[in-house]
């Protein structure tokens, strides 16, 4: 009886066992053909669709609404999608767009914009300067909540408006006063102003279809655009598909359809591109190492781009109340680890304002000196780094982020004896903590909406809702004011030059690290692919096929 | 076998864990072999946690030396910020052992316990419990760690927690069915007859019967727990640099894939080597411990 039992039980476990190693075989072998396929499988077909771009957008973007969106993948799309007033040629001057030519009027207070008259939205009506002047009402409408709503601060009451101390949207200094003519009135001069009728915030908008699609007017069955392209297919979180818009006053792009697909994870982007199955990619799907092995490929290229990364401390929370610290705390992270470490051709940086642009000096913010860290940390109270508080500091969740916060970490540790402690978040949830209540420290970036040091200054005024440091200072407010309103270029870049050494230097309520860079991979048959230093990706010059 | 002959227990035969089992363990090569990976590993790491420094360096020891391979200085390599990956692994090992061990016994004190109870009472009170395990199985194993993770905050205690957590069903059903299956056999109806307590039932003659399969079962548990570290981790709410685990530093290194494979290699090897001893050692833990294949050699 045992016996039988017994042998019935080893029967059983033998093909158990069986199945088990066969399983296991199956596993391996699945591996090693995706391992192969990975690298060998797709020769035989055909390497490129002649004029289809494939491009890879990373993730989806959280919204198309261009009031809306803050994110540079939203307007990645919508700058393919959209033109403006005028647009960005490749030395980042402004061209005439949709407005032919314009004229600044009272010294610089008025800006008179003349259409041209073969303006056409993909529905085939006009556009119009009143499809401007409801586009910049909705974007300074409270209701609409735009976070960009300070792009058009400058304009005659418009902070009023926009801050809810003003009711009547008819005393903004914006006006359609023909079909063909949009005025605008500022209520100082401002010398960035054209830049920012290049940008997507500002480009004009359909009251009617807004009003009647309500938050699906971005759909693609709903959405009326007048750019190059227009947005036929939306499949959410897989592709975008953007076609040739034949109405473009421009002539239509040469390409007759861009493909975006939303690929989050870096090597596998990478991996579709090495397989013939993305055209072109950039830094959303480049790992460091893959930089590396491709740094000598034709098809690599390297640019340096307006986008600086900071530490940042929110100066309401200990320690970082006491400037001593924060000095202590910037004179103590050797900025050229960072390049060492990210291997991209990044920039150290000690000042805010990035040297291409006017302000910039060498001297604005404080050099690396360890020496003089560990004494200004000993004057706060803290000698030696005895009875520092562990700190945290809040990073978003990615991997070349993580490599520079371990980097400070460690640059902090060793030069000041201080403890820091890392926590990371997803981007989302970080863009959330940070703008609710900061932690004490948390590393950021920014980049260039328009190439003018105000894009980059303007960040910490006392009114920027961007300006998360919860750091203000009126001197540091009146330095920007009057450089904004200043006409003489000399003279403005000395004020810029000098609000740059109250932040960087002075009170120190960020620590500028490094300039960041875009690395981009194109394939042989794709041609005119440019990158610009406010790393606007225009897709209507490219060319596909034709080798 | 004689000296144990004891009026109150069950056949000594079915008696687990006497001398027999580590003589039988060592029958079975690949189990024994995988004991002793298991010991050496569990050794590295509890040095490394008093504090004696097996290697030259600290695990959070920066240096210039970035992305080296493998040489005399450091045997397996360095990561980007140019620290020792061997310090970095023998510093993982505490993390990743202590957290594999703590959820197995996290998960047999928890689901012994509630296993035992759902079994040896059955009815109602069996019903009841058994649908909690039901509902606890359906929720996802991550959100469940994700919701303990908040509500604890980073960390080493929240990961241990949240793993032991969400891994302690798998060990309640099962010792409810052995339970449910012995205590109809005869020799529980003679404890009983001797008017024998439950408590003394429960633990004196069920759990020594039952105990085979619960290791085995555990043996399986850590592997997953070590796996699963990982992705809490990854997520944000793991470890906080600079200190790693294995997990961590495998899904930091996996991204290196192509240009610096030993920064991927060195870690899964260590994982791979845990897991599979793991492995080897449940598998032959099972046959070390059943009582029929047991039974059925003293009977011939």
């Amino acid at each position: 009886m045992t016996k039988s039992s017994d042998a019935k039980s080893d029967d059983r476990y033998l093909i158990w066992r069986l199945a088990k190693g066969l399983g296991q075989c199956l596993l391996a072998l699945l591996l090693l053909v995706s391992i192969l396929s990975l690298t060998a499988c797709t020769k035989a077909r055909s390497r490129f669709e002649p004029g289809v771009l494939r491009v890879n957008l990373g993730t989806e973007p959280p919204g198309l609404d261009w009031h809306t969106a803050t994110d540079s993948t939203s307007f990645d799309v919508v700058s393919n999608l959209m033109v403006g007033l005028t647009q960005y040629t490749n030395d980042l001057t402004c061209a005439p767009s949709c407005a032919k030519s314009w004229e600044v009027l009272d010294d610089g207070k008025r800006y008179l914009f003349h259409l041209r008259d073969d303006l056409r939205w993909t529905d085939g009506k006009p556009v119009t300067a009143y499809d401007f002047e409801y586009a910049w009402k909705r974007l300074l409408n409270p209701a609409t909540a735009a976070q960009y709503a300070f792009f058009l601060y400058d304009v005659v009451n418009a902070r009023d408006y926009n801050t809810g101390k003003l009711k009547n949207a008819d005393l903004l200094g914006i006006k359609a006063i023909d079909p063909h003519t949009f005025e605008v009135r500022l209520s100082k001069p401002a010398a960035y102003f054209i830049y920012l009728t290049a940008f997507c915030v500002s480009f004009p908008m359909r009251k009617d279809v807004v009003e009647r699609f309500g938050d699906r007017w971005t759909e693609p069955e709903n959405f009326v655009t007048n750019g190059p392209f227009r947005l036929t297919r939306w499949q959410h979180e897989y592709k975008m598909e953007l076609s040739a818009n034949p109405q473009y006053f421009d002539g239509p792009p040469k390409v007759k359809l861009v493909k975006m697909f939303m690929v989050p994870e870096a090597s596998t982007a990478f991996a579709l591109y090495e397989n013939d199955e993305l055209d072109f990619i950039d830094n959303r799907s480049f790992s460091t190492p893959d930089v590396e092995r491709f740094r000598s490929s034709p098809e690599y290229k390297n640019f340096p781009l307006l986008r600086a990364n900071y530490l940042a401390f929110n100066v309401s929370k200990k320690p970082f109340t006491d400037p001593l610290v924060r000095k202590a705390v910037a004179m103590a992270i050797d900025r050229s680890v960072f390049p060492r470490i990210l291997r991209r051709g990044e920039r150290p940086a000690t000042s805010w304002i990035p040297p291409a642009l006017p302000g910039y000096s060498p001297d604005s913010g404080l050099k690396f000196d360890p020496v003089e860290a560990r004494a200004l940390l000993a004057k706060a109270g803290y000698p030696g780094g005895k009875g520092f508080p562990k700190a945290e500091l809040l990073y978003p969740n990615r991997d070349d982020v993580r490599l520079t916060v371990e980097a400070t970490q460690d640059e902090l540790k060793r030069n000041l004896g201080i403890e820091i402690e890392l926590v990371n978040q997803e981007w989302k949830v970080y863009l959330a903590t940070v703008r609710k209540d900061a932690p004490p420290m948390f590393r950021n970036s920014w980049g260039a909406d328009y190439p003018d040091p105000e894009t980059f200054m303007n960040l910490f005024t006392k009114d920027c809702g961007n300006n998360d440091t919860k750091w203000w200072s009126p001197k540091y407010d009146q330095l920007i004011q009057a450089a904004e309103g200043e006409l003489d270029a000399k003279k403005r870049a000395d004020l810029y030059r000098q609000a740059d050494v109250m932040l960087c230097r002075e009170a120190v309520p960020i620590v500028p690290t490094f300039l960041a860079t875009q690395n981009i991979m194109v394939k042989p048959w794709v041609k005119g692919i440019a990158i610009n230093p406010l790393d606007l990706q225009f897709f209507k010059a490219v060319e596909v096929g034709g080798q | 076998m004689q000296t144990l002959d004891n009026a109150k227990s069950p056949p000594a035969a079915i008696k687990p864990l006497d001398q027999s089992v580590v003589a039988r363990l060592k029958r079975i090569p690949t189990a024994y072999f995988a004991f002793w990976v298991i010991a050496a590993i569990c050794l590295v790491a509890l040095l490394s946690w008093m504090g004696f420094s097996l290697c030259p360096y600290s695990f959070d020891q920066t240096s210039t030396d970035f992305l080296a391979g493998p040489s005399s200085q450091h045997l397996m390599g360095t990561d980007e910020l140019g620290r020792d990956l061997l310090s970095r692994i023998v510093y993982g090992a505490r993390l990743s052992i202590a957290i594999g061990l703590t959820t197995a016994a996290v998960a047999f004190v928890i689901g012994t316990l509630y296993g035992a109870i759902s079994g040896y009472f059955g009815g109602k009170i069996d019903t009841l419990l058994m649908r909690g395990v039901d509902i606890a199985y359906s929720l996802p194993d991550l959100l469940v760690m994700i919701l303990i993770g908040v509500l604890l905050g980073r960390g080493t205690l929240g990961i241990l927690i949240a793993l032991g957590l969400v891994s302690w069903m798998g060990t309640a059903r099962l010792v409810r069915a052995q339970f449910l299956q012995l205590k109809n056999e005869e020799f529980i109806e003679a404890a009983r007859a001797q008017g024998q307590s439950g408590l003394n039932i429960v633990f004196k003659h069920l759990l020594p019967n039952a105990i085979g399969p619960i290791i085995v079962a555990l043996t399986f548990t850590v592997p997953s727990a070590i796996l699963s570290e990982s992705t809490l981790s990854f997520i944000g709410l793991g470890l906080s640099p600079p200190a790693c685990s294995w997990g961590t530093l495998a899904s930091d290194g996996w991204r290196s894939l192509r240009a610096h494979p030993h920064l991927i290699f060195f870690p899964s090897l260590f994982i791979f080597m845990t897991v599979l001893s793991f492995n080897f050692l449940g598998d032959g833990l099972r046959d070390a411990l059943d009582p029929r294949t047991r039974l059925g050699k003293t009977v011939k």
